[in-house]
């Protein structure tokens, strides 16, 4: 394992044109694993800076001549390693922080991934159903998890190709046993779809804001949880309602509330099944229906059993 | 850590009143859990029942509430720190079927312990919902019973241990709420029978066509009065 490290080191300063003694990487690695217990990850990065200094390069020298390699999201599996990626936009989630500029999940034909565009790197919006390339983008662990983190000196470029994306297909059924308050008719950034609070955008200020019609909640079956966003079709699939009639309700009653509560009547502790792929605690819906009747054969093997 | 949603147990009131044992986490942020006799570990639980009372005990900000099962009641209390709920009880009138997540709280008395629920959210329900969560909450406590009488989890063993359960009791709770679910679906297809029926007593093919031609002439000559 270490000496995968110290090759990949010595391999970023050849690609950078400057050479470096591999014994030299190997002892200063040694002395922050071995004897400091440093974690691995920040030893390497110790020990880069370090080699930077000696040489006196700034760090993005050493990236920017560098290509990074181009993997399947299925490769990925260490963090710290700059990759390249062909990612189609599955899902974008809300950002929990300033500092991130949008976070949500990519795609390609061997899984899908976990991706955060840092604000400081200062890149363009990206958006759900398109396909990108990723380059020089970090490999990170977050939570157990992996994921890639978009930063100052990774591209995002669009491409024309449609990556088609690989997901685990379940089928559940369980109760709506939550509903967040987020929910209803709701209005988003045009620019970059986030939902606003008081037709504010995080990113981009004070915007008119585009209506949508969805439900964040949790399907829970008594054994796992699920979170689930119904969007506009998957309501109107359900309820009958769409973003027009929500917005008229609204507009009757002078309460966007009422939409919500108009929605909870009609789902919350409803039995649904849901078809659709799993995503750690996401479930990405394909297909929901209300359960409309009970399985009496289910019913006459309980029956037999108890 | 990661942060992981509790997950909402199905247990039948009967089972949840003769729950005492709690298990306390680490410090005192960690979840605390009731562990009931056949060894469900609940922080939070789903019902579909019947709404029986709802009682103010304090200028509508308080409420003591009882929701049905086929096997008992589950008492609960909704006060300001539960706003949604407090918000959706303002439009339930006993008795009606509502559906119900909570989270879990004990009463310490001197004598004994009080399970009670504090629903998170409470909202209107209907008869399909309650015979679908009486059916899927029967096959897990079947499952935990099946467990424990395997003694094949460490749940199982400890209930055991500490309520020193008998399961035939457990198997029987179930067997009459399943019994009442039948019961009532064959009433419901009786109903629907009868009408069906008396349907086909009544009309002939060709009956139908003649009932709205008739029904359309009338109309015509009622139209040509009018002026």
């Amino acid at each position: 394992m270490m000496d995968d490290h110290v090759r990949r080191i010595r391999s970023r300063f050849e690609s950078a044109g400057y050479q470096i003694d591999e014994d030299e990487i190997r002892r200063r690695l040694n002395l922050l694993i071995n004897e400091f217990k440093v974690p691995v990850n920040e030893a390497v990065r110790s020990v880069t800076n370090y080699f930077l200094k000696e040489l006196d390069l700034s760090p993005d020298k050493l990236v920017a001549k560098r290509e990074s390699p181009e993997v399947k999201i299925s490769e990925i599996d260490e963090p710290g390693r700059w990759v390249t990626v062909r990612v189609k936009i599955v899902q974008l989630w809300e950002s929990e922080s300033e500092n991130i500029s949008q976070v949500g999940l990519a795609g390609d034909e061997t899984g899908t991934i976990k991706f955060v565009i840092w604000r400081k790197s200062g890149k363009p919006s990206v958006e759900e159903g398109k396909s990108y390339v990723f380059s020089n983008v970090v490999t990170d662990s977050f939570m157990g998890r992996m994921q890639i983190n978009i930063n100052k000196l990774s591209e995002i470029q669009e491409i024309e190709e449609d990556i088609q994306v690989a997901s685990s297909q379940i089928e559940i059924v369980g109760a709506l046993v939550a509903i967040q308050s987020n929910s209803g008719l709701i209005t988003r950034c045009p620019e970059c779809t986030r939902v606003l609070s008081k037709n504010i955008c995080p990113e981009h200020g004070k915007v008119e804001g585009v209506y949508d019609l969805r439900i964040k909640g949790v399907v829970d079956n008594g054994e796992s949880v699920f979170e689930v966003i119904l969007n506009e079709e998957n309501l109107k699939h359900l309820t009958g309602m769409d973003v027009e009639s929500a917005k008229k309700m609204a507009e009757e009653t002078l309460d966007r509330s009422s939409v919500l509560d108009y929605l909870k009547n009609l789902l919350f502790g409803r039995y649904l099944k849901i078809s659709g792929a799993r995503l750690g605690r996401y479930l990405l819906v394909n297909q929901v229906d209300f359960i409309t009747s009970v399985d009496t054969e289910e019913l006459e093997k309980l029956l037999e059993v108890v | 850590m990661t942060f992981r949603r509790e997950v909402a147990r199905r247990i039948f009131a009967r089972e949840f009143r003769e729950s005492s044992h709690i298990i306390k986490g680490d410090d005192r942020y960690s979840p605390q859990y009731l562990l009931t006799p056949t060894g469900a570990r609940c922080n939070r639980i789903f019902v579909v029942g019947t709404l029986l009372e709802k009682e103010d005990r304090g200028d509508g900000e308080f409420w003591r509430i009882r929701i049905a099962d086929p096997t008992g009641s589950f008492s609960g209390f909704i006060g300001r720190y539960q706003p949604e709920a407090l918000n959706s009880l303002a439009d339930l009138e006993p008795p009606q079927y509502v559906a119900v997540t909570a989270k879990i709280s004990v009463f310490q008395g001197e004598t004994r312990t009080l399970p009670s629920i504090r629903p998170e959210e409470i909202s209107a329900s209907d008869s399909l919902s309650r015979d679908l969560w009486v059916i899927e909450t029967a096959r897990q406590t079947l499952n935990r019973i099946l467990a424990m009488e395997a003694l094949s989890t460490e749940d199982a063993k400890l209930a055991r241990e500490i309520y020193g359960t008998d399961t035939s009791i457990y198997r029987e709770m179930v067997r009459n709420a399943l019994e009442i679910i039948k019961g009532e679906l064959e009433f419901d297809r009786e109903v629907e029978k009868d009408k069906v029926e008396e349907k086909v007593e009544k009309k002939v093919p060709g009956d139908e066509i003649i009932e709205d031609l008739e029904k359309f002439l009338e109309e015509e000559e009622f139209d040509l009065s009018d002026i």
